[in-house]
């Protein structure tokens, strides 16, 4: 196994814990709703919450960044230059983030100065924390850049799928430096700060996760290059051709002009449209392999993927995106039912695909089955849908009452909180989180204890037989 | 299953360079759209321009009323009326609405409330909270001392109360003049039929 | 509009897009099992994105631009399916040949 490799398993295993940790946190988060006073001034829910979405963030990047030394050394046959760097960086990461996470809980805020946005918390969304850690993330990023290059110009060689993840890689990281500014208008905040989220998580990440998806499916079902590479310039043109304008369904009421309705509106009407096309390459894929191979939670969890994509992103995405709807799901428990759908269908699931595969060949398996692996693909799944399906309950009563009748006021807001379907939702989507966590738990139990397909078909034998 | 047939020409779409090129130039073309309109939009969302006004609108009053050419609400500055009994010069405005963002920063109130539209969902958005019907008994400076008291000793309203952070006196009144500054800021409406109802 | 004809709008677009998912998916799967019943289930979600294309436009008080844009997207949802699985047939073809 390559450094590299060995490297990209210490990603994947950090990634997974940060999976926990963002879960353990989601699951608190949901608390304050259902119970009135929950750690009120001990552990307020805006602490509770910055360490579940910015948790979101840096379990899906060290899953990126785990795939990606995965997959590295193998697609250039050489180990990745700088590999000593990035294995001290990695350590650098993880204790950069333990630090932030105990200050979050231990010292929560400090007062409204400067030395507060650079020590404790920075209070932009997602990327709350303190500048000296969005620093080290400027750093863990840029080694993680030189890597890459630097391997292909020492092999003197690059192929398709890298030469896209390399041009998306500056992007992806010039984009981050949104992190550190802190900009009196409001107005031009949100602005640059859809250009990091959106130009993120609906571009530079789309394009990242479809080059890891190519190599997926390259180890996965040995699917030949030369299609994987001609897909991803397919999906490239069209999620990169309605993305990007696409930012602009965040410009309807942030100050900024009227022109981004129609701009906005209209090319964000358009991103469902690729992902069909990723949901009849999935079905391909699926129909050419008889929906079977040889590490089967690896395979169905990239076809959730390509699934999850369409309906989080797709489906829920286009229920609110124009201008006239959004004037009143926006900023709802509606909108936090499309995000936990879309960064699950669009990212979760294809990390979740690369841990299995990673674990089957980093241990020399050949395939991967096992029971666990699909009680936590059914845990995780329908926890899932179900705390989507209940904030969408709860998010339409708000945007209809709340917002659209109410008007927006606190006294709307009170009046909202005790509406039976809002309530119910929120308990719902407790429960459903509670399953989500069990999904979780097996998940890891899973991970843990996976065998060689046939070591575990000798033991269930000999466990029947006795 | 289809009989391969050798020797038939390619279609342009079947070559992943078309592809490719179309993917490269679907990039620059929408990148350089979004430029462009990055560079009009930061203009018009620069301070003291219609859209978004200078930061000493906190010495006037700031209203919230539907307009029936735009068919949608618009916030409406008006006459003089001082917040903490004291006019602000252009530069002072700046400075304290400046603190009022690092006050919203540091005790990252956007991870509970929204700021238009754009936070948690916890608490409510705040983008006319100054104008909010709950105050509206108040008026200028007693507005402002009602706003700036509740944030240093938040009453226990409702089942998610609004915690004590420790904001001081001198934070309190410059995350007042904040929350004035944004509500005059034209949002196209959002939110929408504010402070409608009990109007009504 | 009246915010119950914003939720219903709301509703309607979702299922729009899901309705066409559900064609693309269903398209596929009885292009792979060659079976009556998928083919009759693709064809029916077609026709259901195309009662929910004209609800959209007749029943709701969306602007004619974003009407004429359903319209629009209705029959390129048609198209989506069959072109790129004729892309990807041809694809893996001459992948074989070579």
């Amino acid at each position: 196994m390559y450094r590299s490799q060995r490297l990209g398993l210490k990603y994947l295993t950090a990634s997974t814990v940060m999976f926990g940790a963002m879960v353990a946190f989601g699951l608190l988060s949901s608390i304050y709703y259902i119970w009135p006073g929950f750690l009120l001034n001990v552990f307020n829910f805006n602490t509770a919450k910055i360490v579940h979405i910015d948790g979101l963030v840096i379990w899906l990047l060290m899953g990126f960044l785990g795939a990606i030394y995965w997959f590295l050394p193998q697609e250039l046959e050489c180990e990745v230059e700088g590999i000593a760097l990035a294995e001290i960086l990695f350590w650098v990461f993880c204790a950069a983030v333990a630090v932030v996470v105990a200050v979050l809980i231990f010292v929560q805020y400090g007062a409204a100065s400067e030395s507060s946005m650079w020590f404790i918390n920075q209070g932009r969304k997602y990327v709350e924390a303190p500048r000296w850690a969005a620093l080290g993330i400027v750093a863990v990023m840029g080694v993680f850049a030189y890597n890459v290059i630097g391997t292909a110009v020492k092999a003197r060689k690059t192929t398709g799928i890298l030469t896209v993840l390399i041009f998306d890689l500056v992007p992806l990281v010039v984009l981050y430096l949104d992190a550190f500014p802190e900009i009196r208008n409001m107005s031009q905040d949100l602005f640059w700060w859809w250009w990091l989220v959106h130009l993120w998580v609906e571009a530079t990440w789309e394009v990242l996760i479809g080059c890891i998806m190519a190599w997926t499916l390259i180890h996965l079902v040995s699917a030949s290059r030369r299609v994987v590479e001609s897909w991803l310039y397919v999906e490239v043109a069209m999620v990169l051709g309605t993305g990007i304008l696409g930012l602009g369904h965040h410009y309807f009421f942030i100050g900024t002009p009227r022109y981004w309705f129609a701009i906005g509106g209209f090319f964000s009407a358009l991103e469902p449209l690729p992902l069909l096309g990723m949901v009849v390459h999935a079905v391909y894929d699926a129909g050419s392999n008889h929906l079977r191979a040889a590490n089967r939670p690896a395979f169905y969890w990239t076809l959730a993927e390509a699934f999850g994509n369409f309906i989080g992103g797709g489906v829920w995405g286009f229920m609110m995106t124009l201008p006239q709807i959004n004037l009143y799901s926006h900023g709802t428990q509606w909108t936090a039912s499309h995000g936990h759908f879309a960064f699950w269908g669009a990212y979760g699931c294809g990390v979740i695909a690369v841990l299995y595969l990673a674990l089957e060949k980093s241990r020399g398996y050949d395939g991967l089955d096992s029971r666990a692996w699909r009680w936590s693909f059914a845990l995780l799944n329908i926890g899932m849908l179900g705390m989507v399906g209940a904030l969408l309950v709860a998010g339409m009563d708000q945007a209809f009452y709340e917002r659209a009748i109410g008007g927006s006021t606190w006294g709307a807001f009170l009046a909202m909180e005790g509406r039976p379907w809002f309530v119910e939702g929120m308990w719902t989507r407790s429960a459903f989180g509670l399953l989500f966590a069990c999904g979780y738990a097996t998940l890891v139990y899973d991970l843990l204890t996976a065998r060689r397909p046939e070591a575990a078909v000798t033991e269930s034998m000999a466990a029947a037989g006795s | 299953m289809e009989i391969p047939t050798a020797g038939r020409s390619q279609s342009y779409t079947q070559d992943p360079l078309f592809w490719r090129a179309g993917a490269i130039a679907a990039t620059i073309f929408m990148s350089m759209v979004l430029i462009a309109l990055t560079i009009d939009t930061l203009r018009q969302i620069t301070p003291g321009s219609p859209r978004v006004p200078s930061y000493d609108v906190i010495n006037n009053s700031v209203a919230y009323k539907f307009d029936p050419i735009r068919a949608e609400y618009v916030p409406k500055i008006g006459g003089e009326e001082l917040i903490f009994g004291h006019k602000y010069s252009p530069e002072e405005a700046a400075d304290l609405i400046g603190k009022g963002k690092l006050v919203i920063q540091s005790r990252a109130c956007i991870d509970c409330h929204t700021f238009f539209g754009n936070g948690g969902y916890y608490a409510p958005d705040l983008t006319r909270a100054w104008m909010d019907p709950v105050w509206g008994i108040y008026a200028g400076p007693k507005r402002a001392d009602k706003l700036a008291n509740f944030l240093m000793h938040p009453l226990r309203l409702g089942a998610r109360a609004m915690p004590d952070l420790h904001i001081q006196r001198d934070e309190a009144e410059a995350a007042v003049a904040y929350l004035k500054w944004m509500s005059s800021v034209d949002s196209n409406g959002f939110p929408d039929r504010f402070g409608a109802q009990s109007a009504q | 509009m009246t915010p119950a004809a914003m939720l219903a709008t709301a509703i309607l677009l979702g299922a729009f897009v899901a309705a066409a998912g559900a064609y693309g998916l269903l398209y596929c799967a009885a292009r792979i099992s060659d079976r009556k019943m998928l083919r009759t289930g693709g064809y029916v979600s077609y026709m259901g994105l195309c009662l929910i294309t004209l609800a959209l436009v007749a029943f709701t008080p969306l602007h004619v631009g974003w009407k004429v844009f359903v319209v629009a997207s209705c029959l390129i949802y048609l198209m989506i399916p069959p072109v790129t699985w004729r892309y990807l047939t041809r694809l893996h073809r001459e992948e074989r040949i070579r």
